[in-house]
């Protein structure tokens, strides 16, 4: 199938066509917040070239407060109600390809391990997939430095590469191939393949690190000096978890109102002290060496040796974001690389 | 897991509704602890629902929260199940105050199982301190209603005073269908059984490795202790077997907080065999 363009001043047309036949998800600026992906409105004016920063797709497909489960216990009759979100299909537009890849680690979680989750589900099944390469690459991105990013593309449906005045848009799929093959978009010139290679290759090749293409699951120490340090500086305030896109950890509560309870769900962290608390006072991870070392080894370790898949995928937000300057990336150098090559020399 | 659940159990499709049903009994097991047996509101799921020993529940007290306990009854008993509560927090203390014929929600069966088919033929001990016996209790009840598929049944049971001993109406039939040994830290002026903990009582009795598979659960200093006592009498990894306890909140693989490195407490235990621990993180 041959890949297309969408000139920018015609995206109304583009998205009158997606719309004729989906619900679009997009990310929507606020006024005093990051975009945020949502279904859109028709007065929303999605951001779709993915050059500012914003919420992930997973606020979308997991919301930050969910509820699970409504009882009513009117009249002495309790009944009990599962709302399920509608089933309809959806096209998610201008994720980054590494929000993207990070969907593929919650589908592990949420549509595989013996149970689906219903709510994941009903949102996720018939969802066509569409991820941006903005023009400008992000400072903290590294997403070349966690897997061959090649492959990710058979993550999605299609890629959009912002070219300025336009988007080129590639299919990676049959259903993506289908999609634009029928949508009101020009034909791609060589000039506007040439420039889509030249934009791809400045993804792949951002802020490469020096533990790239090593098999951190490998050689991640328990027992390493870092974690100390990364505890010693960590305020435990979750920006890393509630930030990042494949941070799937959920507290469940109940809340009262009269002879209703709504059970909901919402976002937690293995940052936060009581998140392994028991009821009887004993805690597995009762200082923040433990709880630092398991967000670090969960994703590049335990879901690799899970699922197959790394669980974080570079998009860099906890770098950028962490309020006291943690930075994975210099903790995997460090706790990895280093080692290695001492190892070598020696 | 799956293959042992019913049609009719919602838990397969809507994996956090709870079912309700309805407390028919509720024993004073200790000053802190109760039985609560349970039955679904559901005339069929009552009669369909099914569980292996081992595996555990979600209750929850609607309007307070859920709580995970293990299924302690045994799954040859029919009609209803039990779960043995310890009074620690919200939800614990909110059953607490719960009268028979109140309402809770359960989700269940979750988590795996004892591999009872595996040990046929064998002699089974029971090393159980506490509230511990909760786990095991389903098992041993569940081994002596086929008595014949099994050897010896031995059981080591302590406490810290007679007063904490859980279950004593089935003391007789433990005893009599196999071999109880009762053991208190702190006895009291109507004791006649041993003083001292489980460890050191496993010590004196000196159970044969041979042909047997241990089973222990326990606090943490017991399970601390006893490790090295079954080691020293012969029992290899593979032999003792135990459930882990992680605090759970979905209990189907999803809320992310029941890991021990790779493995889930909800989906890949709560039992384990020592072996299998010793290949986990040494994070407990």
């Amino acid at each position: 199938m041959k890949d297309r363009v969408l000139l920018k001043d015609k995206t109304g047309d583009f998205l009158g066509f997606l719309a004729e036949r989906f619900e679009i998800v997009a990310p929507v600026e606020r006024a005093d917040a990051p975009a945020e992906f949502k279904e859109l409105a028709e007065s929303d004016v999605p951001a779709l070239d993915g050059s500012k920063p914003m919420m992930t797709p997973k606020d979308y497909l997991l919301p930050r407060h969910e509820v699970l489960v409504k009882i009513d216990m009117a009249g002495g009759e309790t009944k009990v109600e599962t709302p399920l979100p509608e089933e309809k299909p959806r096209v998610m537009l201008c994720a980054w390809l590494a929000d993207a890849q990070a969907i593929q680690v919650l589908d592990r979680v949420f549509l595989d391990r013996k149970f689906v989750d219903p709510y994941y589900s009903c949102r996720r099944e018939n969802l066509v997939l569409f991820a941006v390469i903005p023009a400008e690459m992000r400072w903290s991105w590294f997403s070349g430095s966690v897997d061959d990013v090649e492959t990710w593309k058979s993550s999605v449906d299609g890629l959009m590469y912002d070219l300025g005045d336009r988007f080129y848009i590639e299919s990676t799929s049959e259903k993506g191939a289908e999609l634009i093959a029928s949508a009101p978009l020009s034909e791609a010139s060589e000039t506007d393949t040439a420039a889509k290679n030249k934009l791809w290759d400045a993804f792949k090749n951002t802020g490469l690190q020096p533990f790239a293409g090593k098999a951190l699951y490998e050689n991640l120490a328990w027992d390493d000096p870092i974690w100390e340090e990364m505890a010693q500086k960590c305020i435990a305030c979750g920006m890393c978890s509630f930030m990042c896109p494949s941070c799937s950890c959920f507290d469940i509560q109940d809340e009262t109102c009269g002879h209703c309870v709504e059970r909901y769900r919402c976002r937690d962290t293995c940052q936060f002290e009581d998140f392994t608390l028991m009821g009887h006072g004993h805690n597995p991870r009762a200082t923040q060496l433990p709880r630092s070392r398991q967000r670090l080894l969960h994703k590049f370790k335990y879901q690799h040796e899970q699922f197959g898949v790394v669980g974080c995928t570079g998009c860099g937000r906890c770098v950028e974001l962490c309020p006291v300057n943690i930075d994975i990336r210099e903790a995997l150098n460090r706790t990895c690389v280093e080692p290695m090559e001492q190892k070598a020399e020696a | 897991m799956i293959d042992s659940q019913t049609t009719n159990n919602p838990i397969t499709t809507l994996p956090y509704t709870p079912i309700p049903a309805t407390l028919t009994k509720i024993v004073t097991e200790s000053w802190d602890t109760k039985t609560f047996h349970a039955e679904f509101n559901d005339e069929a799921l009552k009669d369909s629902f099914t569980y292996e020993p081992g595996q555990f529940q979600q209750v929850s007290v609607f309007g307070v929260g859920e709580c995970t306990f293990c299924l302690t009854s045994s799954p040859t008993r029919k009609g209803h199940i039990e779960f043995s509560v310890k009074k620690v927090g919200s939800v614990t203390s909110a059953l607490h105050d719960m009268s028979e014929g109140d309402l809770v929600g359960i989700r269940a069966p979750l988590g795996n199982f004892f591999p009872y088919n595996e040990w046929k033929g064998k002699n089974l001990l029971f090393a159980g301190g506490g509230i511990g016996m909760a786990p095991m209790r389903s098992l041993l009840n569940f081994c002596l209603d086929n008595r014949d598929d099994y050897g010896e049944i031995t059981t080591i049971y302590g406490a810290r005073t007679p007063g904490d001993l859980c279950f004593a109406y089935e003391f007789e039939e433990w005893n009599s269908k196999g071999k109880l040994h009762l053991t208190v830290d702190v006895g009291d002026d109507d004791w006649k059984d041993h003083v001292g903990h489980v460890p050191g009582y496993l010590k004196e009795l000196a159970p044969s490795p041979d042909n047997a598979i241990a089973i222990t659960c326990g606090p943490p200093i017991m399970i601390k202790f006893i490790l090295p006592e079954f080691a020293s009498l012969g029992f290899k990894p593979e032999q003792i077997y135990t459930t882990l306890e992680m605090k759970m909140k979905c209990g189907v693989g999803k809320c992310g907080r029941c890991n021990i490195g790779s493995k889930l407490v909800c989906l890949d235990g709560p039992v384990f065999s020592l072996a299998e621990i010793d290949e986990l993180p040494p994070e407990f």
